[in-house]
């Protein structure tokens, strides 16, 4: 799966102890993905003090999508996520024409 | 051969009874084993290696990083003897499992590095990791210890095994140097005082021997007072009550030496 971060600002990954972060960051932070936009921010943080997981990201129009992974596995939260980055991008497109 | 006979020999050769099990059921099917890759076997072999080697080994997540940045990171380690490691989790989860970093095996998921180094450097390589922040550290196990990430940092931030022990004498010797002290100061304290008062008595003899006679009696100069009292009462009233006043004396520490050197002091 590659995701578009043509419409995105920001993406931040709480407690990576969870594997099935580890799985979303290695699918979000891949070669291609980061190439579709350069200055989208990645950042990462590991901890281990039990804190809820959470994958907070900023899109560039204001929205913002919060994914809290303790209840989710990591496809439903790529899914989730493609859906959004797939929507975002054709609302775009719509308006550049 | 006659025909006739030939056909009587074929009719009435034996024929053994069918086994009631067929023989492929009664025999074991043997797997061929599959013989393994002669690169997984070097994998393996070098994995092991790498585990028996290293005292340090931190577990990173390893994402997408530009292959200059990474060389340059892998440069700057191997200075400080620090290896970077990649080996596919198919080959490290099945030597985890039966070595004693049993307990390292969660730490083995989606793409991972080994930052591996015979000797303990954490100061230099969690400086090296914060350059590049596509690496997160995971985990590591210093000293057959498994620490998280932020037990990593503030492993970093004690100080070294030699000075932590200097402290430890350091701190040991000098509560015994303190008591020791304590002891012999009011000892030596009395004494010294003792002398400058024979001296002053001897000062004392070249005048007149009437006063000489009565300057043993008076209490003498004026900051010998205290212990020539003590003096006193040992005499009279035994020696409870001296100890009482000595202790209320000097700070509060109840100690005997000084009340035997009056003893000896006073007898003699």
């Amino acid at each position: 799966m590659q995701i578009n971060y043509r419409n995105m600002f920001s993406i931040f990954l709480f407690n990576l102890y969870l594997n099935l972060f580890r799985i979303f960051l290695e699918q979000v932070n891949s070669k291609k993905s980061r190439a579709s936009n350069i200055n989208c921010v990645v950042k990462t943080d590991v901890r281990h003090d039990g804190t809820e997981p959470v994958v907070d990201i900023m899109f560039a129009d204001g929205d913002r999508l919060i994914m809290k992974g303790a209840n989710l596995t990591a496809r439903e939260m790529l899914l989730a996520f493609n859906s959004r980055c797939i929507a975002k991008g054709l609302k775009a497109e719509e308006k550049n024409k | 051969m006659h025909f006739e006979r030939q056909k009587l020999m074929a009719v009435t050769e034996y024929v053994a009874p069918k086994p009631a099990i067929p023989a492929v059921c009664s025999t074991p099917r043997v797997h061929a084993k599959k013989e393994e890759n002669g690169y997984a076997k070097l994998l393996h072999r070098q994995v092991a290696e790498a585990f028996q080697d290293s005292k340090m080994i931190a577990v990173c997540q390893h994402c997408f990083t530009p292959s200059d940045e990474m060389l340059m990171m892998q440069h700057r380690l191997r200075k400080h003897n620090i290896h970077v490691k990649f080996f596919p989790n198919e080959i490290v989860r099945p030597y985890l499992s039966t070595s004693k970093y049993k307990n390292l095996l969660p730490l083995f998921v989606a793409r991972n590095l080994m930052i591996m180094s015979p000797e303990i450097k954490v100061k230099e390589m969690l400086r090296m990791l914060k350059r590049v922040p596509q690496i997160s550290l995971l985990g590591a196990c210093i000293d057959d210890t498994i620490l998280s990430s932020q037990g990593v940092v503030s492993y970093s931030k004690l100080p070294s095994l030699e000075v932590t022990q200097g402290q430890v004498v350091g701190t040991l010797s000098l509560t015994t140097s303190q008591t020791c002290a304590l002891l012999q100061h009011g000892a030596g304290h009395l004494s010294a005082l003792l002398d400058q008062y024979v001296k002053q008595q001897s000062g004392g003899t070249g005048e007149p021997d009437g006063q000489a006679g009565e300057g043993q009696a008076e209490p003498g100069p004026a900051f010998l007072a205290p212990f020539i009292n003590h003096a006193l009462h040992i005499e009279t009233d035994g020696r409870k009550r001296v100890q009482g006043q000595v202790s209320s004396e000097v700070g509060g520490d109840s100690w005997e030496g000084p009340v035997s050197c009056l003893n000896q002091q006073t007898g003699s």
